[in-house]
């Protein structure tokens, strides 16, 4: 078998850093999905509080207990679901959004085109913070205003970097050969257009994930984003800073796991780009 | 002059990797530099820690080490004294609102003010009244009348003498309905201040209070009021000079138009800098030992706190403390914690579901265990369930912790297990110590009653705003004493005050309040005090008081004299600085 006749699957699953990303990321997933469905991880809940306050890692607290004598590693737990939920459904809304928008700017007559940028222009230039209070006023607070908000907030790169690719791809030969052979617009479209200009979208989102969960933790600091007692990653770190020097686990641990995880989706995505790309495939067998 | 510019960015250079790299081996591995007394400041931080510290703290830390070697301009400081002789700097946090003492309402105000001025009377530190700009005091009829004798000598800082005439001048005009000043209910125990306050009478003829001449000062009651002296030692009621407000208007706090009369004076108010008060040489009682003072505006507690371990602040508080660093300064010599007279309280709003049972609020009193408080807080705060703190004669008639009887009580409203509660909103200001306290609070609940609490959070204003229109079922709020008399706790809650946001008032409640304001008998009135106390904590419950908050000061060893009081108040004309102290 050669390079060029594998599924993009089975390049990806080739490339030892996607796999690892992906194993990671799968792993993570997995807990914050049990987590969610009810099952006990841990022989503690994300919002019982004890008398051991602040304790440092031990057997009995891996991560230790947070001010209130919290299991720090249940909260993480808990935290997982909504930073992953956020992580992904920002991205995939960004995706949504910001490629049908792109792809229909990119490929229409520059008027439509100029119009429709100048769209993104005014939705870049309003200040990120503002738009997420706004939609979390009319929204309320809950994550449900919190995807929103985000969502909302992050399509607009995606919408340039799409209509940029299609821009360069549709005086392509390839592009002229398809119309030749007398495919539709939507075809030429989904079927060629779109898988060539995949590699750099999805690297874009790799990168969408992580703010969106950085960006979660500002809305909750201003008191938009999770009431107390829930708990995301985000907002552990941003409780956790302060007490970097005498208690130096509240911020490493969620801070860890934000690490890992905007890693992973890095090498994810670097190997997704490989793994996707049309001129690899083909350059291999030529 | 650019290219100077740059040649001299590159020659700096240097000097601060240094300052990095001795920082990041302090932090980490030994601590050469820093002085075995400050060892307890930099706290090592685990080897684990080393990677994340490199990558992002870095910047943020390296002023925080107690460096002795190299200070911030490079040269070394050996040369240099720590402090500066003769003045204390100190972070008042915020800068104040306004200075002028009868439209302020905030502790940062109040805390200059009570440095540049002096009332009718005094406190000391131990709160007792003494004698100030009144020599003395006749107190006749029965309590209803004061004559108050002005001491000669005490003259304001432009050399006029302090006089009956600028008392009544300041009194009308803390009472004028056009100062639309908050503390004007400070005076209502005086004939007629009430209603010409609200605007009922215009005549001031009316309001019994009048400079008989420069040296006597009269002032009649309405009724006897055993706390009256306490209020001429407060801030609203210091005198002022009628030309000086007239002629400047609302400029008139500005440096260079304000005349004062206490131990210090205004020098220079950079605006979300600094204040500067110099030593008034004229201050009646002698010139204090200090001859300057820097209040400096660092609103972030962490770096303030940095200033301070880097010697450029001596002595700092509460405002310069961040709650999660409690063990790093508790350790240190140079730290002290005092009781306030400062309650912490969650309140219901009476009038909406399910608040409106008092069983329901009586539950809910008797399920939070406010002994967690002072563990999750770590300042020394003492968990109280009256509401006349300790210190003033409560004596923890209110509910106590009983889970049982409170799940019981809880039933009987209806919801046996909290079963059926409806939704129940807790509101809070957005700050760090406050959202653990309501943090603990709502696991307390949900543990006891089976009622889960949703909190929500506003930011300051908002939330001042939120708790005087339409509070939520249930939200926090405090209290922090005006004088040292059960009075200003107990009439927060009397269906006139402005400050009880619960919807709850009872005409027994008010009666009682107004029969022991004007008791004279100390212990009749406290006892009076102690029935409305019952009445508040144990029988009615609109209100779970919840702990006392503390003080907590750092000072540096070369200062001396530096003293807290319950009220919270700072007075520095006794402080010195210097060699001598060291």
């Amino acid at each position: 078998m050669t390079a060029a006749n594998r599924s993009p699957w089975q390049r990806l699953l080739k490339i030892p850093t996607a796999v690892l990303g992906l194993a990671v990321i799968a792993a993570i997933c997995l807990v914050a999905l049990l987590s969610a469905f009810g099952v006990e991880l841990t022989p503690f809940a994300y919002d019982q509080t004890s008398s051991d306050y602040l304790a440092a890692p031990s057997w009995l607290h891996p991560m230790g207990t947070d001010e209130l004598g919290r299991d720090l590693l249940a909260r993480i737990i808990y935290g997982a679901r909504l930073s992953i939920a956020i992580g992904l459904t920002t991205a995939l809304t960004a995706f949504l959004i910001g490629s049908v928008y792109g792809a229909i700017a990119g490929f229409s007559s520059p008027k439509v085109d100029a119009l429709m940028m100048r769209g993104v222009d005014i939705a870049y230039s309003l200040p990120d913070l503002l738009v997420m209070i706004l939609i979390g006023v009319v929204m309320g607070r809950g994550t449900f205003g919190i995807l929103i908000a985000l969502g909302l907030v992050s399509w607009m790169g995606t919408a340039r970097l799409v209509r940029s690719q299609f821009l360069t791809l549709k005086n392509e030969e390839f592009i002229e050969a398809a119309y030749a052979q007398g495919q539709s617009n939507l075809n030429v479209i989904l079927k060629h257009l779109l898988p060539n200009a995949l590699g750099p979208i999805i690297v874009a989102l790799t990168f969408t994930v992580p703010s969106a969960i950085l960006s979660e933790s500002t809305l909750s600091f201003i008191g938009l984003g999770l009431s107390p007692p829930a708990c995301s990653w985000g907002t552990l770190a941003s409780d956790g800073w302060r007490s970097l020097r005498a208690h130096p686990h509240l911020i490493f641990f969620p801070s860890l796991f934000i690490f890992i995880t905007v890693l992973s989706f890095n090498f994810l995505g670097d190997g997704l780009r490989d793994a996707l790309d049309p001129r690899t495939r083909l350059g291999k067998g030529k | 002059m650019g290219v100077n510019k740059a040649a001299l960015r590159k020659s700096n250079r240097p000097a601060k990797d240094d300052r990095f790299l001795i920082s990041f081996v302090k932090l980490f591995l030994a601590e050469p530099g820093c002085k075995a007394s400050q060892g307890w400041v930099v706290s090592r931080l685990p080897l684990y820690m080393a990677p994340l510290f490199l990558l992002f703290l870095a910047p943020t830390l390296l002023t925080a080490c107690g460096d002795n070697a190299i200070n911030s301009s490079g040269s070394p400081l050996a040369l240099r004294k720590p402090y500066e002789d003769k003045v204390l700097r100190i972070n008042l946090g915020t800068e104040p609102p306004g200075l002028d003492w009868h439209t302020s309402t905030d502790s940062t105000s109040f805390d200059v003010v009570s440095n540049l001025m002096v009332g009718l009377t005094q406190y000391t530190n131990d709160l007792e009244v003494k004698p100030s700009c009144a020599a003395s005091w006749d107190v006749l009829d029965g309590g209803r009348r004061y004559l108050f004798h002005l001491r000669d000598g005490v003259t304001w800082t432009d050399g006029k003498p302090v006089t009956a005439y600028d008392f009544e001048f300041a009194w009308r005009r803390l009472l004028k309905p056009e100062t639309a000043a908050q503390y004007a209910f400070f005076l209502y125990d005086i004939e007629g201040a009430r209603d010409f306050n609200t605007g009922k009478i215009r005549d001031f003829s009316k309001v019994g209070l009048k400079a008989i001449d420069a040296k006597t000062f009269e002032v009649k009651l309405s009724k006897p009021a055993a706390y009256f002296i306490y209020l001429t030692a407060f801030c609203p009621t210091f005198p002022q000079r009628k030309d000086i407000v007239e002629q400047f208007g609302d400029r008139w706090t500005e440096p260079e138009h304000l005349v004062t009369n206490g131990p210090f004076k205004l020098a220079k108010w950079q605006h979300e800098y600094k204040i500067e008060l110099d030593a008034n040489e004229k201050f009646f009682e002698g010139r204090p030992a200090l001859s300057k003072i820097k209040m400096f505006m660092v609103p972030e507690a962490s770096t303030a706190f940095a200033l301070y371990e880097n010697n450029e602040l001596d002595f700092v508080d509460n405002r310069s403390f961040s709650t999660p660093d409690v063990e790093r300064y508790r350790s240190s010599p140079e730290y002290r914690n005092f009781p306030l007279l400062r309650a912490y309280y969650l309140a219901f709003n009476v009038s909406k579901k399910p608040f409106d049972d008092v069983r329901v609020r009586k539950a809910f009193a008797m399920a939070i265990n406010r002994n967690v408080f002072p563990k999750i807080l770590r300042r020394g705060e003492r968990p109280t369930n009256s509401w006349i703190p300790p210190a003033l004669g409560g004596d923890g008639c209110g509910l106590s912790f009983d889970v049982a009887a409170a799940r019981r009580l809880l039933s009987e409203a209806g919801f046996p297990g909290g079963k059926g509660f409806p939704e129940t909103k807790l509101l809070y200001p957005n700050r760090e110590d406050v959202r653990l306290v309501v943090e603990a609070t709502q696991d307390e609940l949900k543990r006891n009653l089976g009622v889960k609490i949703d909190l929500v959070n506003q930011e300051w204003k908002v939330y001042l705003a939120t708790t005087r229109k339409d509070p939520p079922q249930m939200f926090r709020d405090s209290w922090g004493a005006d004088f040292p008399d059960p009075e200003t706790f107990m009439n927060l809650f009397t269906t006139f005050n402005g400050n009880n946001h619960t919807r709850w008032h009872s005409q027994d409640y008010d009666n009682l309040i107004e029969q022991a304001e004007g008791e004279q008998d100390k212990e009749k009135r406290k006892a009076l005090y102690q029935k409305a106390d019952v009445m508040l904590c144990r029988d009615a419950v609109p209100i779970v008081p919840a702990y006392l908050a503390t003080q907590n000061i750092m000072v540096k060893p070369w200062v001396k004299g530096i003293a807290v009081n319950p009220l919270d108040f700072q007075f520095f004309k006794t402080v010195e600085v210097g060699e001598s102290n060291k």
